[in-house]
């Protein structure tokens, strides 16, 4: 089960969730001041001072953003533990990519109350707090079921329980022959073992990797326009943001100077980003817009080429782009099909013919966008997905289990410690849930086996 | 006759024998009352002792000072170690015992020992003052005055046998159930229960055409339960097997109108783990066959146990489905089988001590608690009597945990779980299982063996020494290397540790002889028998050590007797119902009561912060 452990150094997103101009992380606890500097430009902090720094991916040197660090050393800080607040940049993917980091350098997600918890336990807060404390943490749970049940029509929970239930049945199959060796029992091949587990494995990425449908749900979809000059990429745009008024916001994007135009179609969030100069160059100006073009493309859902219809040539430049494109869907939009009756000039998965100025068949786009975003992220009404990066890592711990005891069984390893592995999982899908029944495994037995003498 | 004794023990059965030696071994005035001297230490079910988990938990009541272990050396006529092909956690000894020679073992050791008084009676009457244990009151009128009391009244609480539509009230075959002290203690504010098991029926040897069964032997070389046996060489008397068909089934199933079980004549719940034969064909009809063992009760016994054959159908039905079998064809019965129901005290009311929450001085071990099983009951009775003795004594209890004990498993289990069949322990029940392995009882629990007092101090040395030394030869394993020319005739390759061929498993389990031999002959073969598995399973075992860590904080965190959950409106309704019906003793027993959570764990922990 979930529990509290004062050791670890935890981190989250402690601004709310939206849209503000800035979002700030906080890591606490005994490893948060060399957890935080394992990620920034800097290799001090000193306390209670503002600094500049870059927080940057030490894998493979990537910028995130650019951010202000404070440290604040215990006990003078919010838990009364070491803490370091990391200020970034708002807006829909920042703060994600630099808490997914710090994951991965060491902190564990928060549970939810924790900080608080945390300053309480440190004397830092009288029982009057706490207990409104102890109160907001059954509220946030409460909603959070609220917003699970509307948004993924309430059944992530069903779906946990019957992942739960397949690693049950393994564990229960494993223990079998551990707790009644004694008695009658067909043993199970351990081939057939490795493939329930394969089989579970499977059905737990799916929902794990659901979290880029949960992340387009929440973040809408990041949607890079791309084409030759003057194909009509900036008209394109504009069309589509006075067709559809609901306009949110102009929000800076992840590389500052690039701007994101976001609109609202059909309840998903579409954020345009119009990418300039995206062809080979040696001008140094034109090769830095390229670059962050590129970094753009990286990141996208969906991807709309403009295609200038009026033309006529080879478009190499589009069949190399289209080419090189397998992994994310790219619509490619036939542009100033009031210039020329030419049909399609190269085959397309997706493809519509538009007139961006005249906002012509602009309807065929936007429903073509609607439905590349929900058949490849899987995002229709029924699928379920989680949106949670803490729901993420419980997954993707389920799944670090799974694969240690697949490789038990690669060693031939006795029932008992595959049965560790199995349970370990369990218990990180009940770290979703909140759930503990340790009774389960032989409930489960007792249901299906016949059992005793 | 005294009428004045320190503690008294109520029940002559595996949890009032040990309760009572080990009272009486700490040095109190004990009393152990008994409705017949003759039936004490009996084994009214299987006549074996042991198993997977049971196993475990022979070693441990060995270790810390119980006597079931040398009584089933002493007195066993096979023994098995089972699940060799396992890991070394879940292997667990096993035997079959002498069930005359057990009783008069135990009445033997019990006869001689100092402090300790046999009482002939039945409890008519518990007296009690205020929520505090004063002294019993025997059938004759006596008052027996007393500090503490430790019930262990087995099945015999408003015991009821069923056969077919007859029904007798007894505590198990022929002899008389116990009948006040439920009703008193009702009075007292304990919520009772009600509780199903059975037996099978005993068949003549004469009767039975063995040609048509399969033989199944015990170990050639056995190893025994207890750390104190010396020059160990049981008998190695087989047991049989046979198997029921299509023909048993049907003739068990054309009489289920006349099964308690399925009139509704019975309403206490039976365990899963041990169905009654017409249970099994019933819940598992697909099954064409079931499983039969047939084992002597004795050495040389004239009467042989049908097990897996328990059964609460009409005697003429469990005759015919019998012959019915292989083997059985001419089958003579000379014990019936039966199902038994008898009260017992959802064990929510006790404490980890053993204590009732409700009567002080007042204690309950065995089946009372809703446990089943020889080895379960002798575990409990051991840890009420050295509890209650504590008390006397102004000492903390002894509280086994989780990850040192099966019996800390069970008892915590008892405490913090919702009994709805009789309790049996599992080894899937131990969440520390690796730890928890047979061959190192004696180093998890020498530093409780030496608090408790039971255990000779010839035997906590030897623990002692094992447990030193194994570490030094972990780190003499990593230090030592071997190369192509070794002692042990394996091909190495290049110079590495020998405990990097262990973890390659290029050493195993049969060269631990070996390894003393050639490696460390100033050491006990023991030490090197643990030095091996530490090596062998040093990842797993890290992994469990870092569990245990993860849970420790939540383990150490008490609640105090008198929370007041009621107070605390940010509980669920359910978590509080729970916290106030079980009351655990610390954070970590309340985590594992169903029904509470991890949101209601948080906000505890946040009021217990102050």
């Amino acid at each position: 089960m979930a529990t509290f452990d004062h050791s670890d150094t935890i981190a989250a997103i402690s601004t709310p969730p939206g849209l503000g101009g800035i979002a700030v992380i906080r890591i606490s606890g005994g490893d948060s001041l060399s957890i935080a500097l394992s990620g920034l430009s800097l290799s001090a902090l000193e306390p209670r001072y503002a600094h500049f720094a870059a927080v940057i991916d030490p894998e493979n040197s990537e910028k995130l953003d650019d951010v202000v660090v404070t440290y604040f050393k215990g006990p003078a800080s919010y838990t009364g533990d070491d803490t370091v607040e990391i200020s970034c940049h708002g807006g829909l993917s920042a703060a994600p990519a630099i808490l997914a980091l710090y994951y991965r350098l060491g902190a564990r997600p928060a549970l939810p109350g924790e900080f608080t918890r945390r300053a309480f336990v440190n004397g830092k807060m009288d029982l009057v707090q706490a207990e409104a404390v102890a109160d907001l943490i059954h509220a946030v749970s409460g909603s959070g079921q609220k917003i699970a049940a509307r948004t993924l029509s309430g059944s992530l929970s069903e779906k946990i329980d019957s992942l739960r239930g397949e690693l049950t049945d393994i564990a229960s199959i494993l223990e079998l022959e551990l707790d009644f060796s004694e008695q009658e029992i067909t043993p199970i091949s351990r081939e057939l073992i490795t493939n329930k587990i394969s089989a579970a494995e499977e059905h737990i990425s799916i929902l794990a990797n659901s979290y880029g449908a949960g992340k387009i749900l929440r973040e809408g979809a990041l949607v890079p326009i791309v084409g030759r000059p003057n194909a009509g990429k900036s008209s394109l745009l504009n069309a589509l943001l006075e067709e559809e008024r609901a306009i949110i916001s102009h929000i800076p994007g992840t590389t500052r100077d690039s701007i994101e135009e976001s609109f609202l179609h059909q309840g998903f969030l579409f954020r345009l980003v119009d990418t300039a100069g995206l062809r080979d160059t040696d001008d140094p100006i034109e090769k830095e817009g390229a670059e962050r073009a590129v970094r753009i493309l990286e990141k996208a859902d969906l991807v709309l080429l403009v295609v200038d219809l009026s033309l006529g040539d080879g478009y190499r430049f589009e069949k190399e782009f289209l080419a090189a494109r397998a992994h994310v869907p790219v619509i490619a939009v036939f542009n100033k099909m009031d210039l020329s009756s030419m049909s399609d000039p190269f085959p397309s998965t997706y493809a519509v013919h538009i007139s961006a100025t005249r906002h012509e068949n602009l309807d065929a786009l936007l429903s073509l966008m609607l439905d590349c975003v929900r058949t490849h992220y899987r995002v229709d009404g029924n699928s379920i997905a989680i949106t949670k990066q803490r729901h993420r890592h419980a997954l993707l711990s389920a799944l670090t289990s799974l694969g240690k005891a697949k490789e038990a069984l690669i060693r031939s390893l006795s029932n008992e410690f595959i049965s560790l592995d199995i349970r370990e999982a369990i218990r990180s899908l009940d770290d979703i849930t909140g759930k503990t029944t340790s009774e389960d495994v032989l409930n489960n037995i007792f249901d299906h086996f016949c059992i005793g003498k | 006759m005294k009428t004045a004794y320190d503690i008294v023990v109520v029940g002559g059965g595996h949890a009032g024998v040990e309760a009572a030696l080990a009272s009486a071994r700490l040095g109190k005035n004990t009393a152990l009352v008994t409705l017949d001297k003759k039936a004490i230490a009996r084994m009214s079910c299987n006549p074996s002792i042991g198993g997977l988990a049971k196993g475990h938990l022979v070693r441990e009541i060995d270790v810390l000072g119980g006597e079931m272990a040398k009584a089933i050396d002493a007195t066993g006529i096979q023994f098995k170690l089972l699940n060799l092909s396992k890991g070394r956690a879940v292997w667990a000894p096993r035997a079959q015992a002498d069930k005359r020679l057990y009783e008069r073992y135990m009445q033997d050791v019990i006869a001689r020992c100092p402090n300790l008084d046999v009482i002939e009676s039945d409890v008519q009457k518990l007296d009690l003052a205020n929520g505090i244990f004063k002294g019993i009151c025997l059938q004759d009128g006596t008052l027996i005055g007393a500090s503490a009391c430790i019930l262990t009244n087995g099945t015999f609480l408003r015991g009821k046998i069923h056969i077919g539509n007859i029904q007798i009230p007894a505590g198990r075959y022929g002899e008389l159930p116990s009948i006040g002290i439920s009703d008193q203690l009702k009075d007292n504010g304990f919520t009772v229960g009600r509780l199903k098991t059975g037996t099978p029926s005993r068949i003549s040897k004469r009767s039975i055409d063995f040609s048509r069964l399969e033989i199944q032997e015990g170990d050639v070389s056995p190893k025994p339960f207890s750390h104190s046996t010396r020059g160990f060489n049981p008998p190695n008397v087989p047991c049989w097997l046979t198997y029921t068909n299509s023909a048993t089934h049907d003739i068990l199933r054309s009489a289920l109108d006349r099964s308690p079980l399925y009139t509704g004549k019975i309403a206490g719940v039976g365990p899963r783990y041990c169905p009654s034969i017409e249970d099994k064909i019933v819940r598992f009809s697909d099954k064409l066959s079931h499983q039969l063992f047939l084992e002597p009760e004795w050495a040389g016994s004239s009467q042989w146990y049908v097990n897996g054959f328990s059964s609460s159908l009409p005697i003429d039905i469990q005759v015919r489905g019998l012959r019915s079998i292989a083997g059985l064809e001419k089958a003579e019965l000379i014990k019936i089988g039966y199902a038994i129901e008898y009260d017992y005290f959802p064990s929510y009311q006790i404490k980890r001590s053993l204590e009732t929450k409700a009567v002080s001085g007042l204690y309950f071990a065995g089946q009372i608690n809703g446990t089943s099983g020889y080895e379960e009951a002798a575990a409990q009775g051991l840890m009420a009597a050295v509890n209650a003795v504590r008390k006397l004594e102004d000492k903390k209890p002894v509280i086994l945990e989780r990850h040192e004990a099966y019996i800390g498993v069970l008892i915590d289990d008892l405490c913090s779980k919702e009994t709805s069949e009789p309790y049996r322990m599992f080894t899937s029940l131990a969440e520390y299982r690796l730890l928890l392995r047979w061959d190192n009882a004696h180093l998890r629990l020498l530093e409780a063996a030496r608090e408790i007092g039971l255990q000779s101090p010839g035997m906590l040395e030897q623990f002692e020494t094992v447990r030193n030394e194994s570490r030094a030869i972990v780190r003499l394993l990593e230090k030592t290397r071997i190369t192509d020319v070794n002692p042990l005739n394996l091909s190495v390759g290049q110079s590495t540790s020998l405990a990097h061929m262990i973890r390659q498993q290029k050493i195993d389990e049969d060269h631990i002889s070996d390894l003393q031999k050639y490696y460390f002959p100033d050491y006990l073969l023991d030490s090197i028998d643990q030095a091996y598995v530490l090596t062998r399973y040093e990842g797993y075992i890290d992994r469990q050590f870092k569990q245990v860590h993860q849970m420790h904080q939540l383990e150490a965190k008490k609640i105090p007797a008198g929370f007041m959950y009621e107070k605390i409106s940010s509980l669920s309704n359910e978590g509080r119902e729970k916290l106030i019906k079980f009351r655990p003793e610390t954070i970590g027993q309340a985590s594992r009561i169903r029904g509470i959570s991890p949101a209601d764990i948080q906000v505890l922990l946040i009021f217990l912060a102050k």
